[in-house]
């Protein structure tokens, strides 16, 4: 092979370059204010809590956006409520079973529908949702900012942080939650609020 | 409407990058222990009321007819 031939086939390396650059960032918060926030609103009680075991990793490429995949992990047994024998029945064996599916799980494939206002990259996440071992196809909205060399002053170690924000509804029936069961108290859509950060150090 | 409940959550606004709100905040949730009676207390409270209430009536017209009986 000659160096002309080589020339020939460099371009068609190029778009190689730009794929493997993607940044894997991890969502298990050092300083645990990573939080996912829940609420089910039924017709005679209102239900919220917070999650705060989330982890898992994302590799973004702030160049290639569209290209972004990864999953993010929430631990089931961090589910909390302000009500203990609540909480205890919402563990238990008939609702999440977190001791036989202790993860929740949202796998993301690609974004979508990319637009960029200002720092914020606003996109629909297209990937799957696991709970209680059943998976469903899902889209849901996400805002991206990328906050390049941001680490050090959050963390105190160089490298990146990506800031992953999202607000959606799932229902529980489709997860094969007590379908039907108790909707006057436990409503069937769960409204969730994430706001994360992913770290991605340097070395 | 809501039960009791033994914990309140506080939820607090802090920025993503400490000193440098403008990049945007996180909501940081805080657990803290403590009581909150919820619907059923004033619920106990009106039965145990109610209860109390029949029984002195109960005992009121009780007494009365013993003191006809005894005229």
């Amino acid at each position: 092979m000659n160096y002309m031939t080589l020339l020939r086939l460099l371009p068609l390396f190029f778009p190689l370059f730009l794929f493997g650059n993607a940044k894997p960032f991890d969502f298990k918060d050092a300083k645990g204010v990573n939080t996912i926030i829940f609420q089910l609103d039924a017709l005679l009680e209102s239900i919220s809590g917070s999650a705060g075991g989330v982890s898992g990793t994302v590799h973004f490429n702030p160049n290639e956006p569209a290209q972004t995949n990864g999953t993010i992990i929430l631990q089931a047994s961090s589910l909390r409520v302000d009500n203990p024998v609540l909480q205890e029945h919402m563990h238990g064996e008939e609702w999440l079973d977190v001791e036989k599916f202790p993860a929740i799980e949202f796998s993301i494939s690609r974004l979508n529908q990319l637009e960029q206002k200002g720092r914020t990259l606003h996109a629909l996440a297209e990937g799957k949702m696991s709970i209680r071992n059943v998976t469903i196809k899902m889209n849901i909205p996400v805002e991206l900012t990328y906050l390049e060399g941001m680490l050090e002053k959050r963390n105190r170690v160089p490298g990146d942080l990506l800031v992953v924000r999202s607000k959606f509804k799932v229902k529980r029936d489709d997860f094969g939650i007590k379908p039907g069961e108790y909707l006057d108290k436990v409503a069937n859509d769960i409204e969730i609020s994430i706001n994360l950060a992913g770290a991605h150090a340097l070395n | 409407m809501a039960f009791w409940a033994t914990s309140i959550s506080i939820q607090e606004e802090v920025p993503v990058v400490e000193g440098m709100p403008e990049l945007g905040t996180q909501t940081k949730i805080t657990w803290v222990d403590q009581f909150v009676c919820g619907i059923e207390t004033p619920i106990i409270g009106f039965v145990l009321s109610a209860l109390f209430l029949f029984i002195k009536i109960y005992r009121k017209r009780s007494l009365k007819k013993f003191s006809g009986l005894v005229e």
